[in-house]
């Protein structure tokens, strides 16, 4: 007998689960109506930025909101039970920074790079991607709409920040939803681990263009407002470990922007 | 080729159709077959929520197949981390008589996925380098190997060698 043959033959002797098929698609019916779900949800940015320069100042101060959602819960209601999995169980970073800003109140909940994430093994959690959950609501407690909606942006030390950011790196995808009056987002942006031998920094602002009449590069490579730019100034600090850093891939990753 | 993803009918025909090759595949890799039913689940998954083009069906199936195989061998590459096990163990035996599969089963990691696709799929080198994305020399060597190995084990003259 051939060996095709025989490999065939003793290969379709093996055994699987009977109901195989069955189940397989009823679990891709459920995955396809949570994808309809959160597609709906989404609001996709996809900016082209331009140059220049300037400073800025704003003001950061820490504290605990009790009422709001979990990183983990945010990561639930938008149906990705792994990531927020990975934000209960630690895996992920819940960090809770807060910055009071132009009557908000900004909260940086968590942060959940996708390479930390690898062991998941789902379609849910692209590895490549970082995942980030902010929420916003009024000083004053009056009732937010998605009308007061801001972009948020990854930016990198040392790189011009309308030049090289989290937008141009792969774009970026915000799922929002308003919840008890607080607007939650669960962000995604490139791999931002990558670089993390440098300070990363995730910028929130009105409109959708991070260019240089609201951002600056100062002399040591810090990133900050520009002075004439008056909307809302949100800046965060994000920490990732920097022996993940990769400055090889990074640069890689910004020769190829815009390819 | 028109893929309506959406549909149950597109997805019904998709399992149907594409299951008993794909779990072949996986099984010949991850060597279990709860495993392989994992691995492909989370290939028909990744099907239906990246949607990728298609030009036909064998463009299709091969997609299938090379995801497949990518997510036995993350599987299996995590799987090692978590309890490493000897390479070339045999662990599947009915009755203690080296048959094909069982012998295939031995063969480093890389060597049985060239076999399975050669032998069970009927690709080409070529093909089997493409669906892998790995150089044809590369197959070649692997194929070569695998099959040195599997005749000095098998009874001589008991398979023809294609």
């Amino acid at each position: 007998m051939a060996v095709n043959e025989k490999y065939k033959e003793q290969i379709n002797k093996v055994e699987f689960n009977s109901n195989f098929e069955k189940k397989t698609v009823a679990l891709m019916k459920t995955q396809l109506e949570r994808k309809g779900r959160i597609i709906n949800m989404k609001k996709p940015v996809k900016i082209v930025a331009v140059a220049a320069a300037i400073t800025s100042l704003l003001a950061i101060s820490v504290f605990a909101i009790s009422v709001l959602l979990t990183p983990g819960e945010v990561a639930k209601y938008f149906g990705n039970d792994e990531l927020a999995q990975a934000f209960e169980s630690g895996e992920a970073q819940v960090i809770n920074q807060t910055v009071e800003d132009s009557g908000y109140i900004f909260t940086l909940e968590g942060i959940a790079p996708g390479k930390a994430l690898e062991y998941i093994d789902s379609a849910a959690v692209d590895v490549n991607r970082t995942y980030v959950v902010v929420a916003m609501q009024k000083a004053d407690g009056s009732e937010i709409t998605y009308d007061d909606s801001v972009t948020f942006i990854p930016f990198f030390e040392g790189y011009d920040p309308w030049k090289v950011n989290g937008l141009h790196l792969g774009g970026a995808s915000a799922h929002k939803t308003i919840q008890n009056n607080v607007l939650y987002y669960l962000w995604d942006f490139t791999d931002l681990e990558v670089f993390a031998d440098r300070t990363i920094y995730l910028a929130g602002f009105g409109g959708i263009a991070p260019g240089p009449d609201k951002f600056v590069l100062n002399a040591d490579g810090s990133i900050g407002f520009a002075e004439e730019y008056k909307g809302i100034k949100v800046m965060f600090e994000i920490q990732l470990d920097a022996a993940k850093a990769n400055p090889e891939k990074a640069n890689e990753m910004i020769e190829n922007m815009g390819r | 080729m028109n893929n309506s993803y959406g549909t149950d009918e597109y997805i019904e025909k998709a399992v149907a159709t594409h299951s008993k090759r794909l779990l072949s595949a996986a099984y010949a890799v991850l060597k279990s077959t709860a495993s392989a039913e994992d691995a492909v689940q989370e290939t028909f998954i990744k099907l239906i929520t990246k949607q990728p083009h298609f030009n036909d069906s064998e463009h299709e199936k091969a997609w299938l197949l090379r995801v497949t195989v990518n997510i036995s061998l993350n599987m299996l590459k995590k799987a090692e981390r978590n309890n490493p096990v000897t390479e070339n163990e045999p662990v599947y035996t009915e009755d203690n008589s080296f048959q094909l599969l069982d012998l295939v089963l031995t063969l480093p990691v890389q060597y049985r996925t060239v076999i399975h696709l050669y032998y069970y799929e009927g690709y080409s080198i070529k093909e089997i380098a493409s669906i892998l994305k790995i150089p044809s020399a590369t197959v070649g060597t692997r194929l070569a190997r695998a099959r040195a190995i599997l005749k000095k084990e098998l009874e001589e003259g008991a398979y023809e060698w294609l």
